[in-house]
Formats: C-alpha cells, sequence, structure tokens
C-alpha cells in the first residue's frame, strides 16, 4: 500500500510533426501531463501543453559549445578533490560550484525544450566513453529529463526556476558515489576478510552511511545554490545589457 | 600534415597494429562497465586488466598501456602496504580508496583506447551509424572541435588579466574573488557565444543541415578481428564470471 499523500507521475508526450521532408522530422509540441492520485484514489489530472519553437542548427551549436564550457569548469572544480582519498566525497560539491552561470547561460540564450537533456546526454557519453562509473553516465540523464521539466515549469524564463533546475541537475556525480552504498555487503564482507575487525567496521560504516549521503546532497546542492545566484548575477549585470542575449 | 602523408601514416598503421570499428570499442566499453559491476574476485579483475592491457599494446598504444600498467601496480602497491602496516580510520580510508580506484581503472583503460585509437570523424560516423540523433551528433562534434579553443581562449584571458593588474592565480582569487571571477567568465562566456554564431553561419554554408546520412574518408565497417576481440570479451566477461 502507498502511504504517501499524494503520488505524482508525470508523462511527458511529444507528438512528432512531419514538416514534408521524409528524412527531417521535428518535435515541435510538448505535452506535460501530470496526475496526481490522492488518499482516496481520487485523480485529478492537470496537462499543459507548450508551444515549441524547434531546435535550431544555431542553437544545437550553442549548445555544444557551453556543454565544452561546463565539461572544463566541472573537470577544474572536481580536479583538487578527486583524486584525493579523504576529500573525494567532496567531488560533487567543488563539481557544482563553478558551472553555475555556464547551465543559466545556456537555458538564456536557448530557451526552448531541449538544452539541458541534450547537455545531460553529452555528459553522460563523456563521462561513460572516459570510462566513469555507469551509474553516473545514467544520473546524468536521469538529473537531465528533471532539470529540463523544471525549467519547462517556468517556460525557461524564470531565472528562480532555473536555478532550481540547476540545483537538481548537479547532483549528477552524486550517481558514482552511491556504488559504496549499494554495494555495501560486498564492500563490507571485503573489508571484514582482509583482517578489519567486524564490531569497528560496522560502526565505521553505519556512521559513514548515516550522515555521508546526506551531508554529500545538502553539500552539493548548497554548492549549487551559491553558484546559481552567481550566475544570476553575473546574467543582470553583465550578459543582459551587453545584449549577447538577444 | 597533408592529405598524402595521412594516408601514408594510416598505411604504416596497418601493418603493425590492426584497427577496430568504433562501434566495437563501444561495445568493448559497455562489456567491461558491466565486468567490474559483476566481477566475483580480484583474481578475475587482474586477468580482466591483463587482457585490456595486451588489446592496448597490439593497437599500437605502447607507451599508453605501459603506463596504465605502473599505475595499477601502484594502485595494488598502495593497497598492499596500506593494508600490512595501517590500521584503523586510516587503513580504511587508504583500502576504500585504492578499491575504488581499482574499480574504474579498466574503464578508464579502455575508454583511453577509445579516445586514443578513434578520430573524432569515425567516431561521428559510428554514432550515426548506430542511429543516435541528429541533435546529439552535432553538438557532440562541436564540443569535441570546442576543447581546445578553451585552452587558447584562455591563454588570452590570462594575458589581459595581467595588463590590467589582476593575477589570475588562487592568491588572487583570494585577495579580490569577485572581480577575478567576473574577469573570467564575462569574456569566456561572451567569447563563446560569439564563436556559436560564426560557426553556425559556418556550418550551415558547409551544409550541415543535409538531411541525408553523413560520409566519412575513413572506411568505418565490422572487420574479421572485431569479431574475434568482441569473441573473446564476451567469452571471457561471461565465462569468467561463473568460473572465477
Amino acid at each position: 500500500m502507498i502511504r504517501r499523500k499524494h503520488s505524482v507521475v508525470i508523462f511527458l508526450c511529444t507528438t512528432i510533426h512531419y514538416n514534408g521532408n521524409d528524412n527531417h522530422y521535428q518535435c515541435n509540441k510538448v505535452n506535460i501531463v501530470i496526475i496526481t492520485i490522492g488518499r482516496k484514489r481520487s485523480i485529478k489530472m492537470y496537462s499543459q501543453t507548450i508551444q515549441q519553437k524547434t531546435l535550431s542548427i544555431k542553437d544545437l551549436i550553442t549548445v555544444g559549445i557551453f556543454s565544452a564550457l561546463f565539461f572544463i569548469f566541472m573537470m577544474i572544480g572536481s580536479a583538487l578533490f578527486a583524486p584525493n582519498p579523504v576529500l573525494t566525497f567532496l567531488m560533487p560539491a567543488g563539481a557544482a560550484l563553478l558551472t553555475g552561470p555556464i547551465y543559466l547561460l545556456m537555458i538564456a540564450k536557448v530557451p526552448k525544450f531541449g538544452p539541458i537533456l541534450i547537455l545531460g546526454i553529452l555528459l553522460a557519453i563523456i563521462t561513460f566513453v572516459t570510462g566513469m562509473y555507469w551509474l553516473w553516465s545514467l544520473a546524468c540523464i536521469g538529473v537531465a529529463i528533471i532539470g529540463e521539466l523544471i525549467a519547462a515549469i517556468g517556460k525557461y524564463k524564470n531565472i528562480s526556476i532555473n536555478i532550481l533546475s540547476y540545483i537538481v541537475f548537479a547532483l549528477h556525480p552524486m550517481g558514482s558515489y552511491v556504488m559504496l552504498w549499494l554495494n555495501q555487503q560486498a564492500y563490507k564482507e571485503y573489508l571484514v576478510g582482509q583482517g578489519t575487525e567486524q564490531a569497528y567496521m560496522d560502526t565505521m560504516l553505519t556512521t559513514a552511511q548515516n550522515w555521508m549521503l546526506p551531508t554529500m546532497f545538502v553539500g552539493t546542492m548548497l554548492c549549487a545554490l551559491i553558484s546559481g545566484l552567481l550566475g544570476k548575477k553575473l546574467l543582470r549585470k553583465q550578459f543582459e545589457k551587453s545584449g549577447v542575449l538577444a | 600534415m597533408n592529405k598524402g602523408e595521412e594516408l601514408q601514416g594510416n598505411m604504416h598503421m596497418h601493418v603493425f597494429t590492426f584497427k577496430l570499428d568504433p562501434r566495437t570499442k563501444i561495445y568493448l566499453l559497455l562489456l567491461v562497465n558491466a565486468a567490474v559491476f559483476l566481477s566475483p574476485s580480484f583474481q578475475f579483475e587482474r586477468i580482466l586488466m591483463a587482457i585490456i592491457l595486451s588489446l592496448c599494446f597490439l593497437m599500437g598504444m605502447f607507451s599508453f598501456s605501459l603506463k596504465m600498467m605502473l599505475g595499477y601496480g601502484l594502485i595494488l602497491g598502495v593497497h598492499l602496504v596500506s593494508e600490512m602496516f595501517l590500521s584503523g580510520a586510516w587503513e580504511l580510508m587508504f583500502v576504500s580508496f585504492t578499491m575504488f580506484i581499482r574499480k574504474i581503472f579498466p574503464c578508464v583503460v579502455m575508454g583511453g583506447l577509445l579516445v586514443g585509437t578513434t578520430k573524432i570523424n569515425e567516431f561521428m560516423t559510428a554514432l550515426g551509424k548506430i542511429r543516435i540523433s541528429k541533435k546529439v551528433i552535432i553538438p557532440l562534434a562541436v564540443m569535441l572541435r570546442y576543447f581546445p579553443m578553451i585552452g587558447e581562449d584562455w591563454r588570452y584571458i590570462k594575458d589581459a588579466m595581467k595588463l590590467r593588474g589582476i593575477s589570475p592565480s588562487i592568491i588572487g582569487f583570494l585577495k579580490n574573488p569577485v572581480q577575478t571571477v567576473e574577469c573570467i567568465y564575462v569574456p569566456l562566456l561572451m567569447a563563446a557565444s560569439k564563436i556559436a554564431d560564426e560557426l553556425s553561419a559556418a556550418s550551415i554554408a558547409r551544409g550541415i543541415e543535409n538531411p541525408k546520412e553523413r560520409t566519412c574518408f575513413q572506411h568505418v565497417s565490422f572487420q574479421f578481428s572485431d569479431s574475434i576481440v568482441m569473441f573473446i570479451f564476451t567469452f571471457f566477461v561471461f565465462g569468467g564470471v561463473f568460473i572465477c
């Protein structure tokens, strides 16, 4: 039995529209259908159609360039932490700290359905090809879909909602750390087999489990928020005035 | 290097090493990911590494495979030493760190192999052949092309910052954070948006909107060697999971 008050199901339907040329189809309408199931199984349905302009070649190229910047800044942010046994768990936070302005400017330049999803897919391909843990790649895509839907609520124009979508998106490196928590039984058995005391291991792992994961989540979200606010300030101060966004 | 020389270089490579289809390499990467996830024992991991390294060696990445071999040895060494001489929290920390590295190591080597032996246009053609949407392939191509340009831009920005008396180092950042951040982000992002406009004009002029399947100077197709390598890896991963 589900004990939650509401469970929310979101469907994303795309209508595909042929424009005469049979090799070339474009998606031009996105229907977001939200179905909430209440306590007494009362079902309510909200639907919202977002009329889309299709992504042009220029938009795709812009997304590509900003993804490159995103990736480089992410690497710089995490380079300090990743290869260090003590600080490795700070890596998602470090990665989130630098990339906010790029993310926000990318949405501001391409305010249509798609940029976040493409960014997520590109990150997934790069992390996968460079041999990161595969859950990271999956997390990239999952988080990108959620981020895209959140940004779509504000029609990509509302900067606070875009920051919220960035905060969700910034959680993607968590995918590779979840391994330690998923595979914990094997991990524990392995370490105990190596001669570490059982009691010691248990306390250590339970404390790690209890505070580490939430701390990582909160820290990453906090860093993402700071980064997003910095991006908002930069957009207001520099880019809107100079007409780059036009 | 002009076209003729490049062609000769390729033929030269054919004599000593063998080539694989990019799709095979993607498949192997998926397989290695699965293998690391399923890996039943330490023995299995070491054999997996040995197979991957010998594949790197056969494909002509000599210094890379030597470096990776040394790196793997180092990780194993750190693991053993920390197990023997450390205790308590330090042991736990180091052992879990080396375990973490060891888990991702085979995939990193495989990824290095994919990146090091595949040309970008080959990779694009292969992605097109497994029917990945153009909406992903075009940004991916632009992204890979733009990476080296970021370094170039960064060098110019550093010079300009020095001219204005702002230090682009960590010390400068600590002294004057807001200004330093602005001086890095604003020119980089401005340059990026400008290049996006120019590049899209250029690539539309070169026919990127052509809806037909793209062609490639290199021949991308499955060969006999592809099937052998795929067979060996598949056999080892699924056989090894049960035996080891």
